[in-house]
């Protein structure tokens, strides 16, 4: 009596999971033809969405567009610094006067003296 | 390796790893939005939408589900939200659409050599409600328990039970008629 009981609830639990596998099966066998175009368009969504989150740089020397590191972009910009401040300093000598044209006597030096 | 490695990969900007786990999950998830909406337009946006989705979550990957499974969940979601908004799906208690779901066809007897290709189950779950579509999916696809279906349609759990033993019999009756 327990034996048919039990084989009358399994009957319709075996056939629910047969039922599931087989909705399982189909829909893993779905056809893949002409979604290149659908392929194509969450890609172009995946690299809109990643490109701008890798150019931000998430980590300290991680890899940055054109395979530059945030190191590198450091070491740039300290050298660029360097470079700009040197070329003031030749800027700032240059236009320094001469001693020479410091030591000569001026227009109203001149004139006091009586040579103008 | 894994689909779950593929999508860690994917995330962090790994191009050959979003390719690769795009063209694994796109047929079915595909199919599964087809088979909810059953309008191609309205299916490819419901992928493109579950990408999105899949990019940007937390999945705790210790569960023990598979990614597919999961990505699934996330189809079904947002087919749920499209069927709502285009007012062919309403959740609550709504006794005209108990009494819609009951006036379905009963099943015939089951049938154990259950085969049938992707276009034919297409085609049987076309013939249900949507509410039925929904459950079923969600049971077949998504490892879903009564309790997260009655939580998703907003239902009883008694009421689930009555709502997949129905969707369960509809789908037989057509998909029989499908193979004849």
């Amino acid at each position: 009596m327990k034996n048919s009981d039990h084989a009358k609830e399994s009957a319709p639990a075996s056939a629910d999971a047969a039922l599931r596998r087989a909705m399982q099966g189909a829909l893993a066998q779905s056809d893949s033809n002409d979604l290149e175009d659908l392929q194509g368009r969450v890609l172009a969504q995946w690299e809109m969405r990643s490109i701008p989150a890798l150019a931000t740089g998430d980590a300290a020397g991680g890899t940055l567009r054109w395979g530059f590191t945030r190191r590198d972009f450091q070491l740039l910009a300290a050298g660029l610094v360097v470079l700009v401040a040197v070329g003031l300093q030749v800027l700032h000598m240059q236009s320094e006067a001469p001693m020479d044209d410091l030591l000569e006597p001026d227009v109203l030096s001149l004139m006091a003296m009586g040579e103008l | 390796m894994t689909d779950w490695i593929l999508w860690r990969r994917a995330c962090q900007g790994h191009k050959p790893s979003a390719t690769a786990l795009v063209h694994s999950l796109t047929p079915q998830a595909h199919g599964l939005a087809m088979q909810l909406l059953r309008k191609t337009e309205d299916a490819q946006d419901v992928v493109q939408e579950s990408f999105l989705r899949l990019w940007s979550s937390q999945p705790t990957d210790g569960v023990g589900a598979k990614l597919s499974t999961f990505f699934n969940t996330i189809v079904i979601n947002r087919c749920k939200s499209h069927l709502i908004r285009i007012r062919e799906l309403s959740t609550g208690n709504d006794t005209l659409i108990d009494l819609a779901d009951s006036q379905q066809q009963m099943a015939h007897p089951i049938e154990d050599d259950m085969a049938f290709s992707a276009a034919q189950l297409q085609l049987a779950l076309g013939t249900l409600p949507a509410r039925q579509r929904m459950a079923l999916a969600m049971w077949a696809y998504a490892d879903a328990q009564a309790s997260d279906i009655a939580q998703a349609l907003d239902i009883d759990v008694n009421a689930v039970h009555q709502l997949l033993f129905r969707a369960k019999a509809s789908l037989r009756t057509a998909l029989q008629g499908a193979r004849l």
